[in-house]
């Protein structure tokens, strides 16, 4: 008996005694790794702001809704009190989205600089694609803010988690832009011989979601992107002149500064599969709830009274509007607007084109605001016949991209539209207030090409589109004033995310002057 | 048809075995080994919504669940009677603990492809999966020396050794002593009559606290995005809530002094303690601004103490053999202080209301939980703004204090009679002292639903008359009609104060318009007229908690039916209030969370109950 005991105890004893492997086994979480390479986090950081890019529901309701949509009159809004001050969700939300892109961007970064030296010039592709895709969001985001946490900022993990070292200064916007306008001429003339290892393409292939892999589109992308900053500075007197003799510089050399030229050429992040987590599944809920999606007047009577070919593609006429396309007019008193909602009149945003078209990409930059944006360079260069040409290229291209989105959409709540006709599209350039040639002035062509940019980006670009309507304060828009707030009219910036207030108070203080809704970013001279 | 049904079915086994060994006279061997093990499968089912014509809808879910703990210990004591007088035992053990779970999910993605199928198979989209497992390993050595002298005089001293698998192995072994001692005075001298008991402790120990599993570890989250045009894309991410491989435990460093009596034959009871304990490197996540690179990180944030004092007095003043009366008072007060913060830290913040509006946040040197809100602006003689709009204006670039979340003193009265078969219970609470902010009581005054907001509705209420010029502009008038006919409304407050130029303000608010906006969300920057301030409000209270009365139906009736006892009461709880600071709202209502800085606004909070009822209790 007394054996048996005596084994029973021993048995037990060995059972549960831990072995110092047992410890060390249980720390790490057994779904993460300790280490990653340049490949994985690349995608990684590619992909963690997505429902910024693609149409996702948080940022259209709750961001987009309340804020830029509104100000810009891409959708028809009922006036509201203190309704031209954004609120903190949307705010917070897209800026906490942005940094942690920018902290897989730190990351990437942190592990790119561990490399050997041959392995650094091996993965460069990686390095110059990211840095493209991070400057063209960090634009986005100075262009709502002004003076950001940049080139301090994301080094937690690069700190080794000590916070003390990793609360971020704030960069000022014009010294950002300075910064990757100069990297982003560096990264066009190396892609312009860059070579890439058949080892490292097979992975790039894979691991680059935008361009899946293809070192021309990103040359596109990235000269695209350097056209659409240099535009944005373009009347900035510290700018103006590297603006035109840059952009000249990419004209002029197609051959080694290729442009984004038709719509096959599109930076964009696609949708492959309904079943992987990048989809614009939640653009549905987003745009249409709330009735988000209702059409803007002034829009729909630009579209209307021209025969815009795009106006079936993009809109579709009320539930009881008997086929006709009506846009709420902002300057009517909320009971009237409440009213029109309610009666189910007013035009929507096509569902099957836009909202409940679950493959929607996410629109980084297309052939047709190129082409705005060059026929406005060459406006800028007097040089008129190329400034038509490209500003009818670029309503083509326009028309030619709306008419695609509705070709690969997987709803058909509302019948697809009669593809538009070369014909029907050449009426429209050709009509009265479209016609470039009606056009007098260099203001007056600016405003057509200004026109033709903000019917282009509709709800589909919303930053860009706010953007250029706080730069050329054109197409002219009026709003009813809030006169009992003290913001009456649209705001000129966003403010900053409380928590840099609450958490980042020394740094914030220091540009604190700045932070209300009436400070104009630097290249908002107008 | 939107029929949404979750069912959950739940096993469990507990098994244990002990084995005990009396190797010799004095000395003893016990092991024990036991299983704690659970499985658990879910089902969740939404119908189909909409036509499938229109789209998929509803949708299928199942999961499983399994967790199990092994405890296994081993303790050898060695007892020993010194002397007639003192005894001495002597235990030395070990003690281990694994715990593992591992969940797996499936369920549909993008609606059912055929109505109301409720399965997997009926998934639009490839279905969605999850999973997640977790291992804990801990164990400790213990060892423990005890005298007992006489039975009246007991000292122990302790000491152990843990070790845990959630902190960095390369530093996952901690020791921590303690002792205690006790005195059972009235045992050890001859002490007066009226004195039947009396003890008094004391006790000095550390405890270890360690962070949430895999709370401290930082590492990467691996994923994949599945096909994007080509091979499946594998990608990582770090974390936006950092850990802290360098994390220390927390520790708690306590003494403590206990004093328990009895007089007059255990008729009347008075016990009291005084702690005092310094809890060193607490471990908290810290937030950080999103632009430093997460959202928080995982810290030993810094020491604070607590110190309290606990009393409590009972009596019998009656005892006859039909009636007994019994009645009682506790009181605790607490006072904690925040002695260092981490490095780079002034003060700890703990929540930031409504969009910088207010704070709660605590100080080095100040108790937990001091509220700020901004002040009225003031100008440079210390007159109050008023904004055109007649409110005054709020100081977006000041904080202040506005109170502080702690309490000074909280306890209960309770009084029991019982004669013959009936016994009435009687319980109050109260708390002195400590701040809450109900915001959602000054939200419904903006929404005009308490009374509050009918002040200066009209001239009756005292409002003001005033007409509404053509710039917008509030005059105050005596006349029925504006100089140019315009329409006078009777609902002016005048708020006294300047203006931004410094002349005295005579801008007039209308008093719906006050209420809308002094009291509505948000802090200055979008709201600068609202005023946080007097959102902040001291709650103190006293409750009348419980009251109830019972009967006990007597043995001899019952017997006949085989009761052993039967008990018909009735009762009401959460009763009415003797004295309380804020009106609109039960007292307690602010509880959202666990953490006491959770349990300090109504908002998102559900009104608390008053419950009354019957109840017959029985025995067989």
């Amino acid at each position: 008996m007394k054996k048996i005991i005596i084994i029973l105890a021993a048995l037990t004893v060995g059972f549960t005694a831990c072995k110092k492997k047992d410890f060390s086994d249980s720390y790490a979480d057994p779904s993460k790794i300790s280490v990653s390479t340049v490949e994985k986090q690349y995608a990684g950081f590619l992909q963690s702001n997505w429902s910024y890019v693609v149409p996702d529901y948080w940022n259209y309701f709750v961001v987009l809704r309340t804020t830029i949509t509104h100000y810009t009159q891409a959708v028809g809004f009922v006036n509201a009190t203190n309704q031209y001050v954004p609120g903190e969700a949307g705010i917070g939300s897209r800026w906490s989205s942005y940094y942690n892109f920018l902290a897989q961007y730190r990351e990437l970064e942190k592990i790119y600089a561990n490399l050997s030296d041959a392995d650094k010039a091996l993965y460069r592709v990686y390095m110059i694609s990211a840095a493209v895709y991070f400057y063209d969001h960090t634009q986005k985001v100075v262009d709502l803010h002004g003076d950001i946490p940049w080139s301090k900022a994301g080094m937690l993990s690069a700190n080794g988690g000590d916070y003390t070292k990793s609360l971020p200064a704030y960069d000022g916007a014009e010294a950002i832009y300075t910064k990757m306008l100069d990297d982003l001429k560096g990264f066009s003339d190396e892609l312009s011989t860059l070579t890439v290892s058949a080892g490292v393409q097979t992975g790039f292939n894979t691991q680059d979601i935008i361009n899946k892999g293809s070192l021309t589109m990103w040359k596109k992308y990235c000269n695209s992107l350097r056209l659409r900053i240099l535009t944005r500075v373009s009347g900035v007197s510290a700018f103006s002149a590297r603006a035109a003799s840059e952009i000249a510089a990419i004209v002029a050399d197609q051959a080694k500064y290729p442009l984004i030229a038709t719509n096959a050429d599109n930076a964009q992040l696609k949708i492959y599969n309904l079943s992987s987590p990048i989809t614009a599944n939640g653009f549905r809920t987003g745009l249409e709830d709330w009735n988000g999606n209702l059409a803007g007047k002034v829009m729909i009577d630009h579209m209307k009274a021209n025969s815009d070919p795009r106006l079936r593609v993009i809109f579709e006429p009320g539930a009881n509007a008997a086929g006709v396309y009506l846009g709420l007019d902002p300057l009517l008193n909320s009971g009237a607007q409440t009213n029109l909602v309610n009666a189910g009149t007013l035009a929507i945003y096509n569902r099957s084109t836009l909202s409940r078209n679950q493959f929607f990409p996410g629109v980084l930059i297309n052939a047709a605001e190129v082409s705005f944006l060059l026929s406005e360079a060459a406006l800028k260069a007097n040089n008129l016949p190329a400034a038509k040409a490209a500003y009818e290229d670029g309503i083509r291209k326009s028309v030619e991209f709306y008419y695609y989105l509705r070709s690969i959409s997987n709803d058909n709540t509302v019948a697809a539209p009669t593809p538009a006709t070369p014909t029907e599209v050449n009426t429209y350039i050709a009509s009265a207030n479209i016609n470039w040639d009606n056009a007098a002035t260099n203001a007056a062509r600016l405003n057509l090409i200004a026109t033709q940019k903000w019917i282009h980006y509709n709800v589909v670009e919303p930053t860009e589109t706010w953007a250029e309507l706080r730069r050329l304060d054109l197409p002219a828009l009026s709003f009813e004033v809030d006169n009992n707030n003290a913001q009456k009219t649209p705001p000129y910036r966003w403010l900053y995310a409380a928590g840099e207030k609450t958490y980042n108070t020394e740094n914030y203080n220091a540009v604190s002057a700045k932070d209300n809704l009436t400070t104009k970013l630097f290249w908002d001279l107008q | 048809m939107n029929k949404i049904n979750e069912d959950e079915y739940s096993n469990r086994v507990i098994a244990s075995l002990t084995n005990n060994w009396q190797i010799v006279k004095d000395l003893r061997f016990r092991t024990r080994l036991s299983t704690d093990f659970t499985s658990m499968r879910t089902e969740s089912r939404s119908a189909t919504e909409r036509p499938l014509a229109f789209g998929n809808s509803g949708g299928f879910g199942l999961s499983s669940y399994l967790s199990s703990i092994l405890y296994g210990d081993a303790l050898l004591t060695y007892t020993k009677k010194l002397n007639k007088d003192l005894e001495l035992s002597v235990m030395g053990g070990y003690t281990a603990n694994k715990e593992i779970s591992q969940g797996v999910s499936r369920s549909t993605n993008g609606g059912l492809s055929t109505e109301n199928m409720f399965d997997l198979a009926a998934s639009i989209n490839t279905p969605n999966s999850g999973s997640s497992r977790f291992s804990l390993v801990k164990d400790a050595f213990v060892g423990t020396v005890n005298l007992n002298y006489k039975g009246y005089l007991f000292v122990e001293g302790n000491v152990r050794r843990d070790r845990t698998s959630t902190m960095n192995p390369n530093n996952n072994s901690f020791v921590y002593p303690s002792v205690n001692a006790s005195f059972i005075f009235s045992d050890a001298f001859a002490t007066p009559l009226w004195l039947s008991y009396g003890k008094v402790r004391a006790s000095w120990g550390i405890v270890g606290n360690y962070p949430d599993i895999y709370g401290a570890n930082v590492a990467y989250s691996q994923n994949t995005l599945g096909a994007q045009g080509g091979s499946s894309v594998i990608y990582t991410t770090i974390p936006t809530s950092f850990g802290n491989d360098g994390i220390k435990p927390e520790q708690k460093h306590e003494y403590e002094f206990g004093l328990e009596t009895k007089f007059l034959k255990n008729r009347v009871t008075f016990e009291a303690s005084y702690y005092n304990g310094q809890i060193v490197d607490q471990i908290l996540p810290l937030t950080l601004p999103a632009s430093s690179g997460a959202g928080s990180i995982l810290t030993n944030i810094g020491t604070l103490r607590n110190t309290g004092l606990e009393m409590a007095l009972s009596g019998i003043p009656v005892q006859t053999k039909s009636l007994r009366w019994e009645l009682g008072v506790n009181v605790a007060s607490n006072t904690n202080k925040v002695e260092k913060l981490a490095p780079g830290l002034t003060n700890l913040l703990h929540a930031d209301f409504d969009g910088n509006a207010a704070q709660l946040l605590s100080e080095v040197g100040r108790p937990m939980g001091d509220f700020y809100a901004h002040p009225i602006a003031v100008d440079s003689k210390g007159e109050k703004i008023v904004d055109p709009n007649g409110l005054y204006k709020v100081d977006p670039n000041k904080m202040e204090r506005y109170g502080n979340a702690m309490p000074k003193m909280v306890g209960g009265f309770f009084n029991t009679i019982s004669y013959k078969g009936f016994t009435l219970d009687a319980m109050l609470d109260f708390r002195f002292g400590g701040h809450v902010m109900p915001t959602g009581i000054y939200w419904m005054i903006s929404r005009g639903l308490l009374e509050e907001s009918t002040k200066f509705m009209d001239k009756e209420s005292g409002g003001l008359s005033y007409y509404i010029d053509g710039t917008g502009k509030r005059i105050q008038t005596s006349g029925a009609a504006g100089p140019g006919g315009e329409k006078v409304y009777n609902d002016g407050m005048l708020l006294p104060g300047v203006k931004a130029d410094g002349t005295k303000s005579d801008y007039i608010a209308s008093s719906a318009d006050y209420y809308w906006t002094v009291y509505n969300w948000g802090g200055p920057q979008y709201s600068p007229n609202t005023r946080y301030e007097l959102y902040i409000q001291k709650n103190s209270y006293i409750k009348f908690r419980e009251l109830s009365l019972s009967y006990n139906i007597p043995t001899s009736v019952i017997k006949h039916i085989g009761a052993k006892k039967v008990q018909f009461s009735v009762f009401g709880r959460n009763l009415f209030y003797l004295y309380r600071t804020i009106k609109d709202i039960d007292a307690e209502q602010t509880t959202a969370g666990s953490r006491w800085f959770q349990s300090l606004t109504n908002v998102g909070t559900n009104p608390s109950t008053r419950t009354y009822g019957v109840m017959l209790r029985a025995s067989f």
